[in-house]
């Protein structure tokens, strides 16, 4: 088992693109911990550097007080699990989980023995003399875990695993995976794009834009207080409402209408202050007659998400989802009102939580991309 | 390169969750180029080919076997009225000490040049550069072409040049003036060298393109692993490129098998020492004018040509299965 700690790690490609920037991180001892971002916000290659297939430029991986920044790949001790599997075709799939053994130079019998318990904890006893090729691609899936976990290293690290599979195969692929990391407890990475992903499985998270980590939390408290509004964009399988408002008198202004401050956000506000108001759309509540607190608009759009509804209400030059038990005919009059226990505010300059540290340099002004990009949806 | 072993995708990719189906169902909507043009008009677009190949390819193969079986000579009464002798060429041939050592040169020129030298050099220079890319690996590319698109006769005469007792550019640059005949002390090594030289770039490209299809993520699993580059090579990117190897080793050895510019370096000697099966029936068939036995040689090398095509395409068939 193993403790995991980055110190201002940096890794610059020749060319000048910095993938990963000064990051400061500590993965605790069998911890399911999950690096989420969009593409290309270095996320994967902050996994390949702490697998040392990716040298870092500067700054260092420890791993149990080990600095092993500049040791190759194969004495660190790590599993990993690739996106694309990385199944030897010309090999059977004992022959597949034993390998890392083999190069280990565990004698024969003993890696198949090991070979076989791995595949008989992931259901995949019958299917050690197939080879990868006649197997489905959650059985294959399965094997590339068989083989990370088959040598006992103290840290498994996945690169995307399950992005390869179909959407109901990799809800049952996940559940799967966090009930193995919980049996056998190994210190665990897990790179996603999917929120879902990283929402569901981690015990903590990063969620990480540009080479930099922009919240660091436990799922829950990015998914109810995220950081900023990069964060509150990108995380949600239902996008966040995100409209513009200015305090007004201890009372929020949002395109003319009037809600109350939010209880948490209240005391770090001023009126004059330009703000972003979030809330989620589970959070919102439809009202067919006008009531306090509340923002007008018609529906228009109504989607089934199986046992409730996604209605899209537009009014004032505003667009606001909410979820609802029952959908509505497009044209209603509805005034929309949100639980204020679940509402934030961002400031609109740099995009971080009202109460919150400034965010800094390039990333403040990135911060508005997102949200324009969400209101104008 | 008709046994192509490059695996097509749609073969060896996982099976995708209905991705076969899918594939099927494409197939059954395309019509086939006969349903779509008719018979006749499929044919007459295949037939200037078939005029071509049938003119230029299978009337001479055949050719060559009828003459294999007549005595027919360059001059003489034989050159008239040649007469059907059966397997008499054959037979012959296979008793002829001149054949059997032209045979067995031939072998030792294809093991030495074509297989260790052309196949084992280019895969191991491949496997050298596989990480140069970028403009580096362009300018190599084009160098090594180089070798192989300048005509076999050019890169003789430049080997001569290079290999000549008297003025030879090797003997000018080893120390002492040993002014050895290369090309008469070393003669089998001599020709080897310049067919490696000549040949190895081919290799080197195809071999370079086959470490490609190598998975990045096969190779990084090896390494976390902790398998060193000799490892990786060995475990994971020779069962992987099989194909392009079993590939290489069939061109380049039935190439190397038919080739005659050796000639131009050693015409054979010095005493037949570099007397190549080519060679040998330039020699019998045109020098000595025999045209109906060298006829038949020439067909002992198709089958041998064939043999060897039929090993390969086993080979890589045992591996499909």
């Amino acid at each position: 088992m193993a403790r995991v700690t980055l110190r201002s790690l940096t890794k610059r490609y020749p060319g000048g693109v910095t993938a990963v920037d000064a990051l400061d991180l500590e993965i605790a001892d069998g911890e399911f911990f999950a690096l989420l971002g969009p593409s290309g916000c270095g996320k994967t290659t902050l996994l390949r550097t702490i697998a040392g297939l990716e040298a870092a430029t500067t700054g260092q991986v420890i791993i149990d007080d080990v600095d092993v920044t500049r040791l190759p790949p194969g004495d660190r001790d790590i599993g990993m699990v690739f996106q694309d599997y990385a199944l030897y075709p010309h090999m059977t799939v004992q022959d597949n989980i034993a390998y890392p053994l083999k190069v280990r130079k565990v004698n024969k019998d003993e890696r198949r023995g090991m070979a076989a318990d791995a595949a008989g904890n992931l259901q995949l006893g019958e299917l050690l003399e197939r080879r990868p090729g006649q197997l489905s691609g959650g059985q294959q899936q399965r094997v590339a875990v068989a083989r990370a976990i088959a040598y006992q290293p103290r840290l498994f690290l996945f690169d995307e695993p399950l992005s390869n599979l179909d959407a109901q195969l990799r809800v049952e692929a996940r559940t799967f995976l966090k009930r193995l990391q919980a049996e056998i407890g190994v210190t665990t990475v897990y790179v996603t794009h999917d929120q879902s992903e990283a929402l569901a499985l981690a015990d903590r998270m990063a969620v990480m834009q540009r080479g930099r980590v922009r919240q660091l939390a436990t799922p829950e408290e990015v998914y109810r207080r995220p950081n900023s509004l990069f964060v509150a964009s990108f995380i949600g399988s239902m996008p966040m409402n995100l409209l513009d408002a200015e305090v007004v008198d201890g009372a929020l202004d949002i395109a003319g209408s009037r809600l109350s401050l939010p209880p948490d956000s209240a005391e770090h506000v001023t009126s004059g202050d330009r703000v972003v108001f979030g809330s989620r759309p589970e959070f919102a509540t439809l009202h067919d007659e006008p009531v306090d607190n509340a923002l007008e608009g018609q529906v228009a759009v109504a989607e089934l998400l199986g046992n409730s509804y996604l209605l899209t209400v537009e009014g004032s030059g505003l667009q606001m989802r909410a979820v609802a038990a029952e959908a509505a005919p497009n044209g209603t009059r509805v005034w929309v009102t949100f639980d204020e226990a679940n509402c934030l505010l961002y400031r609109r300059d740099d995009g971080g939580l009202v109460g919150s540290p400034r965010v800094e340099g390039d990333e403040a002004v990135d911060a508005d991309a997102p949200r324009v990009a969400a209101a104008r949806q | 390169m008709s046994p192509s072993p490059v695996r097509s995708p749609a073969v060896d990719a996982p099976p995708a969750p209905g991705g076969k189906g899918r594939a099927r169902e494409d197939a059954g909507s395309q019509r086939s180029p006969a349903e779509v043009l008719g018979v006749k008009g499929a044919a007459s677009f295949v037939a200037p080919a078939v005029g071509i190949v049938g003119v230029f390819l299978i009337f001479p193969a055949l050719w060559t076997l009828y003459l294999g079986i007549t005595n027919l000579r360059l001059t003489g009464l034989a050159a008239a009225e040649p007469q059907v002798v059966g397997l008499d060429n054959v037979t012959q041939a296979l008793s002829d000490p001149s054949f059997l050592n032209a045979l067995w040169v031939t072998a030792i020129f294809v093991l030495g040049s074509a297989v260790i030298g052309q196949t084992v050099l280019g895969l191991g220079l491949a496997w050298l550069f596989r990480n140069w890319h970028g403009w580096g690996r362009q300018a190599l590319e084009v160098l090594v072409i180089f070798a192989w698109i300048i005509p076999g006769s050019v890169v003789a005469f430049l080997w001569i040049a290079m290999l000549d007792g008297e003025s030879g550019t090797l003997n000018a640059l080893l120390p002492g003036g040993v002014g050895i005949e290369w090309l008469l002390t070393y003669p089998m090594l001599s020709i080897i060298v310049f067919n490696i030289w000549r040949g190895t770039a081919f290799a080197m490209l195809l071999f370079g393109a086959a470490l490609n299809t190598v998975p990045p993520s096969h190779l990084e699993t090896a390494r976390l692993a902790g398998a060193g580059a000799w490892r990786q090579l060995v475990d994971i990117v020779l069962p992987t490129i099989r194909g392009h190897i079993l590939t290489a080793l069939l061109l380049v050895s039935l190439w190397t098998f038919n080739l005659f510019t050796p000639f131009l370096l050693t015409r054979g000697g010095p005493n037949f020492q570099t007397e190549v099966l080519p060679i040998y029936i330039y020699r019998v068939a045109i020098s000595q004018g025999e045209l109906g036995f060298g006829a038949a040689i020439g067909a002992i090398m198709l089958v041998i040509n064939l043999a060897i095509a039929l090993v390969y395409i086993h080979v890589l068939s045992e591996r499909a299965a």
